[in-house]
């Protein structure tokens, strides 16, 4: 699935790593997340979501 | 948390202890040697359940978000991948035993089972996290 992530990411100018420390999850959790190569539980896209302050489905894309 | 290494201890002992035992019942010709070797053996996995059991509770913190990771996930495919694996296998060792009447000792049979789902599970671990990293 697409995501914005590393965008919305760069624009706060958080690292892979405090990204991953601000969600309680593995930095590599969120290396594949961006690579699109691992979808997320609806949990932690929530989670994601509220971090950056946007809807899901801003955050995510499966049709792009 | 000094009284919950104690018991750890103890519960290791014990447990430890018991199955040098049982196992020494079971070896009438050399019950000493077999309940030392089996006490000795089983020590350490006795102690490391006892520490799970009495000390970990107080010590060790659940991630509450443990099955968000990736890794959690990489693990779930690789498990399942090693538990199809091994019905395969053990549905094939059962068809050559029955067809050939000859059956290795149960201990050889039930080892090789073990280690081969410990290794599929660590191979495929391994290939998946290459693969989706």
């Amino acid at each position: 699935m697409r995501n914005s992530l590393p965008d919305r990411r760069a624009e706060r100018g958080w690292s892979q790593a405090e990204l991953a420390e601000r969600l309680g999850v593995s930095r590599q959790t969120i290396i594949s997340i961006e690579k699109g190569r691992f979808d997320p539980s609806l949990p932690l896209a929530f989670r994601l979501a509220d971090e950056f302050g946007v809807a899901i489905e801003d955050l995510f894309d499966p049709e792009r | 948390m000094f009284a919950r290494w104690t018991l750890t201890i103890a519960f290791a002992l014990v447990v430890a202890a018991a199955i040098g035992a049982v196992a020494s019942v079971f070896n009438p010709e050399a019950p000493l040697v077999t309940g030392l070797v089996f006490t000795a053996a089983t020590l350490g996995p006795a102690g490391a359940l006892g520490w799970f059991l009495f000390v970990s509770p107080k010590t060790v913190t659940p991630d509450p978000n443990a099955e968000d990771n990736v890794e959690n996930t990489w693990l779930q495919k690789a498990a399942a991948g090693a538990f199809t694996d091994l019905l395969i296998v053990l549905a094939i060792a059962l068809t050559v035993v029955s067809v050939t009447g000859r059956s290795p000792d149960a201990e050889i049979l039930l080892l090789g089972a073990v280690v081969l789902a410990m290794g599929d599970v660590a191979i495929r671990y391994v290939l998946t996290a290459r693969r989706e990293r």
